[in-house]
């Protein structure tokens, strides 16, 4: 075949693969059955609310209809949106019942057993009986959770518009249903990977762990603990694979709506679980795969108030409520040996602090008499 | 020959020794000294620092009772902090983060979002001024006054044109009032003159109350008492030209239709107080 021909044929198939491949991408935007989008896809659709947040009420209908909600219709959790002005809206609740039917039960679906475990999780609001306090500190669904575009898997085998459009034709082998067989396709392969990555996983907790007010309203320390760290020093430098937040308190066998306080035997950091998690057996990653109970039990955030107290190098005052939470937290939570290695730590650290000074000053000091000590020269040889 | 060698390079190596040995002038000898002991001294301070006043979380104070006023807001709003609430669910796309250095001169202080009186009409009011000049409305002296016909202007040349790609909200321009000279120039019309805008906002800081109260009278002297109401508009031979701005017939056909118009007709008629005037006639 004469080159030219090649280039020509190279074009057409790439145009064709970019026109037809994909197959995803060009999903089809929902019609707009209730009107939402009349006002809601003009982009300077906004205020600012009564707090002086600015509330962008811009709804893109092509990211939407491709979002993993895409097959909703806007009310399904907009409850309330009867009439304009929106005057009777009521707040999203992930718990309705949507009106789209779960396949494997056949029922229809809603996120409560989500909502259920996550409410007896460290995040949730607690019991009835035993509510947590400042509830309003507390992460909604929303704080963690964005509409996010549904993707499937890449980098396995090629080009994922190719890999879909192969697996697919199987699929639809049985599943006659195309847009069935799509929407469950996607659905799938977008569960198979991460949708954040290190950086941003620590970010989104960040964002909450690392405000030391709020924080020490729960009687947690911030999580500049964890800043101190080998784990955040290879996820800072951008080390592929380096363990974020979710590495260790959401390793395989466990999920991010059900972490649990590390007193708490169901939680993977719980003295009892520490093998398993450091090892992560089972998981893509086997961070530790011989990990030992001895390594187990070392500590990974480095020593903060909480320690601090607990060993008394830090006394709780009656002016100093929010101590005296974080020292109801450390009795159960900081053990004797960690009392011990603080101290000894504590010992080293001083050491440094007397030692590097002296160091350093008597470095000075040399150098100053050596200063001097050539001017004199200098001065007896005029 | 050989003595006259060795003497002519031991005086200048002798010549050369004077010259090492004089003392540098005492200014230079002060600066050299300086640059030496400065960072020698800044490091030690830095160590100091380090070593002694941790960023340790023990050195914090946190307060266990919400305090009612959250300080440091304003500071999170000037650096950008929560400009867009931070949980926010539906994505977002790039139409809001285009810069636009050719702006309506209001929004360098009403904002994005001008309107917020109105709550039953604010957000709807608020998406016109993302494809609209604040004056398309707001310029209008009296309800009969037709002195003023629109264009787009380009938002990133300042460039004028009479029709532009994009639709629902989505142009690169936006629409502005003109006038026509009397040579038959289009001429860019603002309520506001650029250059006094420029003066309130240089010397705004220095304004004592009273100052400032006549300061803002005096700036929105120009701007219309009634702004143009929505159904003068979405009505067939409007307030605006849309055939002039080079809207295709059919779009034309619905910004103009009977379900705009009886959208906003059912505004005034159920959720709009009688008190407020919005010039309809």
């Amino acid at each position: 075949m004469r080159p030219i021909y090649f280039k020509y044929l190279t074009f057409t198939a790439l145009f064709l693969l970019l026109h037809f491949g994909t197959v995803f991408a060009d999903s089809e935007v929902l019609p707009d059955t209730e009107n939402c989008l009349y006002c809601h896809r003009y982009p300077s659709m906004g205020r600012y609310d009564e707090s002086g947040v600015k509330r962008i009420f811009y709804v893109n209908d092509e990211k939407f209809a491709r979002s993993v909600h895409g097959k909703l219709k806007c009310k399904s959790c907009h409850a309330g949106v009867d009439k304009i002005p929106h005057t009777d809206v009521k707040k999203v609740d992930c718990t309705t019942k949507c009106h789209i039917r779960e396949p494997s039960t056949d029922k229809e679906f809603s996120h409560i057993n989500m909502v259920q475990k996550y409410e007896t999780s460290v995040h949730g609001n607690g019991s009835k009986e035993k509510p947590k306090p400042f509830p309003e500190d507390l992460p909604t669904c929303k704080d963690c959770h964005e509409n996010r575009i549904q993707s499937s898997v890449t980098g396995l085998w090629g080009k994922s518009e190719a890999l879909s459009n192969e697996t697919l034709a199987r699929c639809i082998g049985c599943h006659t249903q195309k847009d069935w067989a799509q929407n469950f396709y996607l659905h799938f392969t977008h569960r198979m990977r991460r949708t954040r990555s290190q950086p941003e996983i620590i970010k989104l907790c960040t964002s909450c762990h690392e405000d030391s007010q709020k924080m020490a309203r729960h009687g947690l320390e911030s999580v500049s603990t964890f800043k101190d760290t080998f784990h955040w020093s290879l996820v800072k430098y951008g080390v592929k694979n380096a363990p974020d937040c979710i590495s260790c308190h959401v390793p395989v066998g466990y999920t991010t709506h059900d972490i649990r306080s590390r007193t708490d035997p169901m939680s993977s950091i719980h003295t009892l679980n520490r093998i398993d998690t450091c090892s992560n057996q089972g998981g893509m990653q086997s961070c530790h795969p011989g990990a030992t109970a001895e390594f187990a039990t070392g500590r990974v955030h480095a020593y903060g108030t909480k320690a601090q107290l607990a060993a008394g190098m830090k006394v709780a005052t009656f002016e100093d409520h929010e101590n005296f939470r974080l020292l109801e937290r450390a009795e159960v939570d900081i053990s004797k040996d960690e009392i011990f290695h603080l101290k000894v730590l504590s010992l080293i650290q001083l050491f440094y602090k007397v030692f590097i000074p002296l160091v350093i000053g008597f470095m000075a000091y040399h150098q100053w008499l050596d200063w001097l000590k050539i001017i004199r020269t200098r001065k007896k040889r005029r | 020959m050989k003595k006259k060698i060795i003497e002519k390079f031991s005086s200048s190596s002798k010549k050369e020794m004077t010259k090492v040995d004089q003392p540098p002038n005492k200014s230079s000898s002060v600066l050299i000294k300086t640059a030496i002991i400065l960072p020698l001294v800044l490091f030690g301070l830095w160590l100091l620092k380090l070593v002694y006043l941790p960023p340790a979380e023990a050195k914090k104070t946190p307060m266990l009772s919400k305090p009612s006023f959250e300080t440091g807001i304003f500071h999170r709003i000037l650096t950008g902090q929560e400009a867009v609430s931070h949980n926010r669910f539906h994505m977002l796309d790039g139409a809001l983060a285009q810069p636009e250095p050719f702006h309506p001169l209001c929004t360098n202080c009403h904002g994005t979002y001008p309107h917020s009186k109105e709550k039953k009409v604010r957000s709807l009011l608020n998406f016109h001024n993302g494809f609209m000049a604040c004056a398309v409305c707001h310029v209008r002296k009296a309800a009969d006054d037709r002195d003023y016909s629109f264009v787009w202007v380009d938002r990133q040349t300042g460039l004028m044109a009479t029709s532009v790609k994009g639709g629902f909200g989505k142009y690169p321009a936006k629409i502005f009032p003109i006038q026509v000279t009397a040579k038959g120039q289009k001429r860019l019309f603002r309520p506001v003159s650029e250059k006094a805008a420029e003066e309130f906002l240089r010397l705004k800081d220095k304004f004592s109350p009273d100052q400032m109260a006549q300061a803002k009278i005096k700036l929105h002297e120009g701007i219309s008492k009634k702004p143009v109401f929505c159904t003068e508009c979405h009505k067939k031979d409007g307030y605006i030209d849309f055939a002039e701005l080079g809207f295709p017939k059919n779009r034309i056909d619905h910004l103009t239709s009977t379900e705009v118009a009886g959208m906003i007709g059912n505004y005034e008629t159920f959720y709009l107080p009688e008190a407020i005037d919005f010039a309809a006639d």
